[in-house]
C-alpha cells in the first residue's frame, strides 16, 4: 500500500520520467485533520522549510544500518538523538537524472527541489518551497531565506530569473522581521497606522497598470511582468495585514538584537551565526511573521573552513586522501559530523519555543537535504534527506516498519531495479520511530492539483517523444517559450503521469515504440475528459544541424586543443 | 621603465588623432540591420542608484539592500532581461521609495520638488497635483505620462491627502507610486516600424533615448534627451549623432565605462570574497574596496582620459595606488590619503589589470591561489572563450591540489594534463593560470612555493612566455582579445546575448574597432549610432516544424 504512495513521492521530488513534485506533503499540508488548538481559540498553523547543508555525507558514518523503527542511529545522526521520533531519515534515493547532464553541486539540489533536473540554474519549475509557500503562507513575508556561511544566494527559486535572496547576517535579519513595519501580536494598544491605509491603496493604483501592460507585450515579457505584479500583491497583503489587530501569541516575547558578528564561512563564525539565526527565525515563526522558511548552512559545493588552513569542506572533498585506518577522508568527516550538530541546533531552536500542547517544531515540517550523497564523486544516488516535525500532527515521521524498499546498496542493485524506467533507483529505506500511519488511504491518493499558477503564466506541457535528442530539442524548446515541460520517453508511464499532475497540453509523438500516439491518445479520450488539449505531431530530426550548434556554443577554437 | 617611452608616443599619438577621428569616412557600411527584441530590462543597482542621483540630487537618501543581480552569458547587462523582481527585492524597493519620497517631501525641501504652490496647505489643489505627477512621472518613466496614468497617481494622491489631512502627504505616496511603478523599475521598450525599412521594426524615441542613456551614462536620459525624443531630433542621423556626442562629453560616461568593465571583470563576486585572515593578514575590507577602484581608475585613465588602446590594459605598468594596496604590492605609496599614479611594480616585472589584486584574488581560493580558476577567468573574461564545467563522475584523488608532498601548484595540478578527462579543458586553462603562480591567493608576489621555485612558464594558444609579463603581452596581441571586447560591450549594450544573425555586424565592429585604433569610448559611439543598435527584429518565426494531426473526435 504504502509503497506505492512513497515510490510515487520520490519518483515525482526525484524523477524526471513521472514529475509530480512532492504532492503527498502538499496533501499532508492542505488536510484540515489538524488537532493542535493554541490557548488563544486559534488554530495553530503550519509551517513548512527546507535546511540544506553542502557536500553530502559520509556513507559508512550516516545511513543506518536498519530500517524501521529501532534503527541504531549512526554516529554522524547521534546529535539528532534527541529528536529521532521526529525525525524520518530517507537514505537510498536517488535524483534520477535522466541524461540531464550533472552539474556538481546544483543539478542534485535543485533537481530535487524542483522534480526537473536542470544542468544549470535553470530551473524549469518553481521550487518546492514557493509552491508550498502559495498555498500556505498569508504572513507578512512570503517566506524567509537565510544563509549562515556568508553566501547571499538561496536556493528557492519562483523563476530562473527571480531567486529568493538570502540573508546572511543575524543583525540584518533581526532589522527586516522585527525592526520598522514588526506589530508584536501581544501589544495591547493596537492602533492602524493610517499612513499604512494609504501606503496600500497607492500599491493597488500601481496595480492597475497590469492590464494595460500585459496587453502591450508578447507572451514571455507577460510571464516576467507577471512576476513583477505578483511581488507587488504580496506587498500590498504584507500592509493590509499591519492593518488589522494581529492575533495574541502565547509565549511570545520579541527577542533582543543579535550581536554584531563576522559573516564569513569560517566554522566558528557559521555555526554561532547559524544558531542565532534560527532562533530569531523560530521567533518570526511563532509570531506568524513568516509560514515558509529556507535555511542554507553551508553553500552546496560546502564553503566552511577552519582558519589557517587552505582548504575548504568542498576543496578536500576532492584532495583528501582517504585515511586507510578510519576508510573515509578524516576532514571531511569533520565537516560532515559539524553539519548534522547544526541541524541539531536547528532543531533546538524550533523545539525551544512553546506551542499549543507542544512545541513549534510539532507544527512545523522540515525538509532537510544535501546536494549529493558522496561529494567526491559528486554522486547523486542515495542523496541524504529527512523529514522533522510533524506538521500539526498531519504527517507522520512515522513511516512502516518494514518499508517496502532496501537499504541502499552503493554501487550495487537493488533487487526491484531494472524493470523499466520506473524503479530505476537503487533501492532505499526510510528510517521513522513511528507506527504506520492509521489513514493510509490518503496517503496512498497520488496527487492533487499541485499549485496556483500565476495568471497568465506558464502552461503545463507533457511531451511524450522516444527520440531522445529530438525530444529534449523539443523540451528546451519549449522550455525556453516560458511552458514547463515534462518528458516521457514512451507512452508506458503516460496515464501514471496524466493521474498525477495537471496537464494543461499533451504532446504526443505519432509514433512510438510498441505504439502509436494516436491509439494512445484515442485510449486515454475513452478514459475521460482529462486533456483539455492534445497535438499529436510527426517530428523528424535534421542530421548536422544539433552538431553545427553545439560547435557555435563552444567557442574555444580548435587551435587551443591542439596547441595543449 | 621599459616600454614607457613608446606607450606614450602611442597616447600622443592617438590623441592627436582623436579629433579627426569620427568624421573619417567609414571603410565599409553597417550591413543591414538584423535586430533584435525588444526587452523589458531591469534597472541595475548602479543606474537605479545614478538616476535618483541625477533626478533628485547626490544627497537624496537610497536606503535599500539590493539583492545580487543576475547574470547571464557572462554579464549581469545580459541578466537583467531575464531577471525577475523578488518579494525581497519589492520590499526593498518600496522602503527606498517611502525614504526618498518622505526626505524630498519635507517641509524645508519641497519647494526645490513642486512645480506649483499649492493654494492651500490642506485643501486638495487638483491641478497642482496633476503638475507634479506629470513632472516626476516622465522623468521616472522616461517618457511623458498618458492623461489615464497621470489621473490615476492624481486620485492615488486625493485619496491619501484626504486620509493624512496633508496635500504634501499626498503628493508624497503618489511619488511613492511612481517610485515603485514597473515603468520605473523596469525598463519596458515600446517598438514601432521603421521608416527606413519597409516592413521592419525599430524603438520608439523614447526607449531609444532610454538605451542610448543608459549605455551611455549608466543613469537615466535628461532632460535634453527627453527633448530630442519629443520633438524629432533622435529621428535624424544628424540630431542623434549630436546626442550621442552631448553624452558622450558628460561626466557620467566614465560612470557608464565603469559600469561596463565592473560588470565584465565580475567585480559583483566581492561580495562573497572571503580570505582567511591568517594567511592573509594584510587583506581587508579596505584593500577589497580599494583594489576594485584601483582597477576602475586605471581603465577611466587609460581609456577615456588618455584615449588609449584597449589592448594595452594587459601590458599597462602604471596604476593607481593606495597606501593599503601599497601594502600588498610591496610598493611604497607617498600620499597618506587616496590615490596616486605609480608603477605597478618596482622591476616592471607586474604589467596590466590581469595582475592587479582585484583579478588575482578575486579568482583564487580563501587560503590559496588558483591557477584553474585563473585561467579560466583569464579563457572567459578577455577571450570570450567558454571553458565546460568538469564531468561530474571525475575521479579527483589524481590531482592532488592542496598542500601535499608536491611544492608548487605545477606538480601538483600534473593530473591535470595526463588524465585524459581532465586534459581537455585543463589545457586550456592551467598553462595560463599558471604563469600568474607568483601571485597567491591575495595577489602578493612571491617567488617560491614552500621553499620551491615557482616555473611561471606556459603558452596561450600557440604563443609561449616565460613569466606572468610574456602572459600579458599574449594577451595584448590575442586575436581575440578585440573580438570579446567587442562582443561583450554590445551584449552589454542591447542587454542580451549576441544571435548568430548579428555575427556579420559584429565583424563590422571589429572592424571599425581596429580602425579606430582599439578605442573603447569610440566603439561605444559607433555602437550608439549605428542602425543594428536600435533596430527590432519581426516575431519570432517557429524553429522547428510540426504537423498537427486532428482527431476525428475533435473535428466539428
Amino acid at each position: 500500500m504504502s509503497g506505492i504512495s512513497r515510490r510515487r513521492f520520490l519518483r515525482g521530488v526525484l524523477g524526471g520520467t513521472v514529475v509530480t513534485v512532492g504532492l503527498p506533503i502538499l496533501n499532508c499540508l492542505l488536510d484540515d485533520s489538524g488537532r493542535a488548538f493554541a490557548a488563544t481559540g486559534k488554530r495553530i498553523p503550519v509551517r513548512f522549510g527546507t535546511w540544506i547543508w553542502g557536500c553530502g555525507m559520509i556513507d559508512r558514518l550516516w545511513v543506518p544500518e536498519q530500517e524501521g523503527t529501532d534503527y541504531a542511529l549512526p554516529p554522524h545522526l547521534e546529535p539528532i538523538a534527541p529528536y529521532r521520533d521526529r525525525i524520518a531519515v530517507l537514505s537510498g534515493f536517488d535524483v534520477v537524472l535522466d541524461g540531464v547532464p550533472n552539474k556538481p553541486h546544483v543539478t542534485g539540489c535543485l533537481g530535487l527541489r524542483t522534480g526537473i533536473p536542470t544542468p544549470d540554474l535553470e530551473v524549469k519549475a518553481p521550487t518546492l518551497d514557493v509552491l508550498v509557500a502559495d498555498v500556505i503562507a498569508d504572513t507578512r513575508f512570503r517566506s524567509i531565506e537565510v544563509c549562515s556561511a556568508g553566501i547571499e544566494r538561496s536556493y528557492s527559486y519562483r523563476d530562473a530569473g527571480s531567486p529568493n535572496p538570502s540573508e546572511t547576517s543575524p543583525l540584518a535579519l533581526y532589522r527586516r522581521i522585527f525592526g520598522e513595519g514588526f506589530v508584536d501580536p501581544n501589544a495591547a494598544d493596537f492602533q492602524p497606522d493610517p499612513r499604512d491605509l494609504v501606503h496600500k491603496s497607492v500599491l493597488s493604483a500601481v496595480s492597475e497598470e497590469r492590464r494595460a501592460l500585459l496587453a502591450a507585450v508578447g507572451a514571455e515579457d507577460r510571464h516576467r511582468l507577471d512576476e513583477y505584479f505578483t511581488a507587488l500583491r504580496e506587498l500590498e497583503q504584507k500592509i493590509a495585514l499591519q492593518l488589522e489587530p494581529p492575533a495574541p501569541v502565547e509565549n511570545f516575547q520579541k527577542p533582543e538584537p543579535p550581536p554584531e558578528t563576522p559573516v564569513d564561512a569560517e566554522i566558528e563564525h557559521v555555526l554561532e551565526n547559524h544558531r542565532l539565526m534560527a532562533q530569531l527565525l523560530a521567533r518570526a515563526l511563532q509570531a506568524n511573521q513568516t509560514r515558509v522558511f529556507n535555511v542554507l548552512f553551508s553553500d552546496t559545493a560546502s564553503n566552511l573552513r577552519k582558519p589557517g588552513t587552505s582548504s575548504t569542506h568542498h576543496t578536500l572533498t576532492h584532495e583528501e586522501p582517504v585515511d586507510p585506518e578510519l576508510g573515509y577522508q578524516r576532514e571531511v568527516a569533520w565537516f560532515a559530523a559539524r553539519s548534522m550538530e547544526a541541524w541539531r541546533d536547528f532543531l533546538d531552536a524550533l523545539a525551544a519555543i512553546p506551542e499549543g500542547d507542544g512545541t513549534l517544531l510539532d507544527h512545523c515540517l522540515v525538509f532537510a537535504h544535501s546536494d549529493c550523497s558522496d561529494a567526491k564523486a559528486h554522486a547523486v544516488e542515495g542523496i541524504p534527506m529527512m523529514v522533522a516535525g510533524s506538521a500539526g500532527g498531519r504527517i507522520r515521521t512515522r513511516l512502516p516498519p518494514q518499508g517496502p524498499g532496501r537499504r541502499h546498496l552503493p554501487g550495487g542493485a537493488h533487487p526491484d531495479a531494472g524493470h523499466g524506467g520506473e524503479h530505476r533507483s537503487l533501492g532505499y529505506a526510510v528510517h521513522g520511530d513511528q507506527p504506520p500511519p492509521r489513514r493510509a488511504a490518503r496517503l496512498k491518493r497520488p496527487c492533487r492539483v499541485p499549485w496556483r499558477r500565476p495568471e497568465g503564466g506558464w502552461m503545463r506541457i507533457l511531451l511524450v517523444e522516444d527520440d531522445p535528442q529530438l525530444g529534449d530539442t523539443v523540451r528546451r524548446a519549449l522550455a525556453a517559450e516560458g511552458y514547463a515541460v515534462d518528458w516521457l520517453a514512451d507512452g508506458a508511464g503516460l496515464e501514471a503521469a496524466l493521474a498525477c499532475e495537471a496537464v494543461d497540453l499533451l504532446v504526443l509523438d505519432v509514433r512510438l515504440p510498441g505504439r502509436s500516439g494516436i491509439d494512445l491518445l484515442r485510449a486515454l479520450r475513452s478514459g475521460g475528459p482529462r486533456i483539455a488539449g492534445a497535438v499529436a505531431h510527426r517530428l523528424r530530426r535534421h542530421r548536422g544541424q544539433g552538431a553545427r550548434a553545439r560547435r557555435r556554443r563552444r567557442r574555444l577554437p580548435h587551435q587551443t586543443l591542439r596547441d595543449g | 621603465m621599459r616600454g614607457k617611452s613608446w606607450r606614450i608616443a602611442i597616447a600622443l599619438f592617438v590623441v592627436l588623432l582623436a579629433p579627426g577621428c569620427g568624421e573619417r569616412p567609414e571603410a565599409t557600411a553597417e550591413p543591414s540591420p538584423v535586430g533584435g527584441p525588444a526587452l523589458i530590462r531591469r534597472l541595475t543597482e548602479s543606474q537605479y542608484r545614478h538616476t535618483l542621483a541625477d533626478l533628485f540630487g547626490p544627497e537624496a537618501p537610497v536606503v535599500a539592500r539590493f539583492e545580487r543581480e543576475l547574470r547571464a552569458h557572462g554579464l549581469i547587462a545580459a541578466g537583467t532581461s531575464e531577471a525577475g523582481i523578488s518579494a525581497f527585492a519589492m520590499e526593498q524597493y518600496d522602503a527606498a521609495a517611502r525614504a526618498l519620497a518622505d526626505y524630498l517631501l519635507a517641509p524645508e525641501r519641497r519647494a526645490a520638488y513642486l512645480p506649483c504652490t499649492p493654494r492651500a496647505e490642506v485643501a486638495f489643489d487638483a491641478d497642482c497635483a496633476a503638475r507634479f505627477v506629470a513632472r516626476w512621472g516622465e522623468r521616472l518613466f522616461r517618457r511623458p505620462l498618458t492623461e489615464a496614468q497621470v489621473a490615476r497617481y492624481v486620485d492615488a494622491a486625493r485619496t491619501a491627502a484626504a486620509t493624512l489631512g496633508d496635500f504634501h502627504e499626498g503628493l508624497e505616496y503618489a511619488l511613492v507610486g511612481l517610485l515603485i511603478a514597473p515603468q520605473f523599475l523596469l525598463r519596458i521598450e515600446h517598438v514601432e516600424p521603421d521608416p527606413a525599412r519597409p516592413g521592419g521594426y525599430r524603438l520608439d524615441p523614447w526607449s531609444r533615448a532610454e538605451r542610448l542613456a543608459f549605455f551611455l551614462t549608466d543613469s537615466t536620459p535628461d532632460e535634453a534627451l527627453l527633448a530630442a525624443a519629443a520633438s524629432g531630433e533622435l529621428d535624424t542621423p544628424e540630431g542623434l549623432a549630436r546626442q550621442v556626442d552631448r553624452l558622450m562629453g558628460l561626466a557620467r560616461f566614465e560612470d557608464a565605462v565603469r559600469a561596463f568593465f565592473r560588470d565584465m571583470l565580475e567585480f559583483d563576486r566581492f561580495a562573497d570574497l572571503a580570505k582567511d585572515a591568517q594567511i592573509y593578514p594584510a587583506w581587508t575590507p579596505e584593500v577589497a574596496l580599494d583594489a576594485q577602484e584601483q582597477t576602475l581608475r586605471d581603465l577611466v585613465w587609460h581609456l577615456v582620459r588618455e584615449g588609449g588602446d584597449y589592448r594595452d590594459l594587459f601590458v599597462l605598468g602604471e596604476t593607481h595606488m593606495t597606501r593599503a594596496l601599497g601594502v600588498l604590492y610591496r610598493q611604497p605609496v607617498p600620499p597618506r590619503q587616496g590615490f596616486a599614479r605609480i608603477p605597478l611594480s618596482h622591476d616592471g616585472s607586474r604589467l596590466g589589470i590581469q595582475s592587479h589584486l582585484s583579478f588575482l584574488a578575486l579568482h583564487a581560493h580563501p587560503g590559496r591561489s588558483s591557477p584553474t580558476l585563473r585561467g579560466k577567468a583569464i579563457r572567459e573574461i578577455f577571450l570570450c572563450q567558454e571553458v565546460p564545467d568538469p564531468p561530474p563522475n571525475v575521479n579527483f584523488s589524481l590531482v592532488q591540489e592542496g598542500p601535499g608532498a608536491r611544492p608548487t601548484a605545477r606538480e601538483r595540478l600534473a593530473a591535470h594534463n595526463t588524465e585524459p578527462a581532465c586534459a581537455g579543458c585543463h589545457k586550456v586553462m592551467d598553462p595560463v593560470g599558471l604563469a600568474l603562480e607568483n601571485y597567491d591567493g591575495a595577489g602578493i608576489f612571491r617567488r617560491e612555493e614552500n621553499g620551491a621555485p615557482i616555473d611561471a612558464s606556459g603558452f596561450l594558444d600557440g604563443t609561449a612566455y616565460e613569466d606572468a609579463a610574456g602572459l600579458a603581452r599574449a594577451l595584448r596581441d590575442h586575436p581575440e582579445t578585440p573580438r570579446c571586447l567587442v562582443e561583450k560591450l554590445y551584449r552589454f549594450a542591447v542587454g542580451r546575448d549576441t544571435v548568430w544573425g548579428e555575427r556579420a555586424y559584429l565583424d563590422w565592429l571589429v572592424e571599425a574597432f581596429a580602425r579606430a585604433g582599439y578605442r573603447v569610448p569610440e566603439l561605444m559611439r559607433t555602437i550608439a549610432l549605428s542602425e543594428q543598435f536600435f533596430a527590432i527584429a519581426p516575431p519570432a518565426e517557429r524553429r522547428w516544424a510540426a504537423r498537427t494531426v486532428t482527431l476525428e473526435e475533435d473535428r466539428p
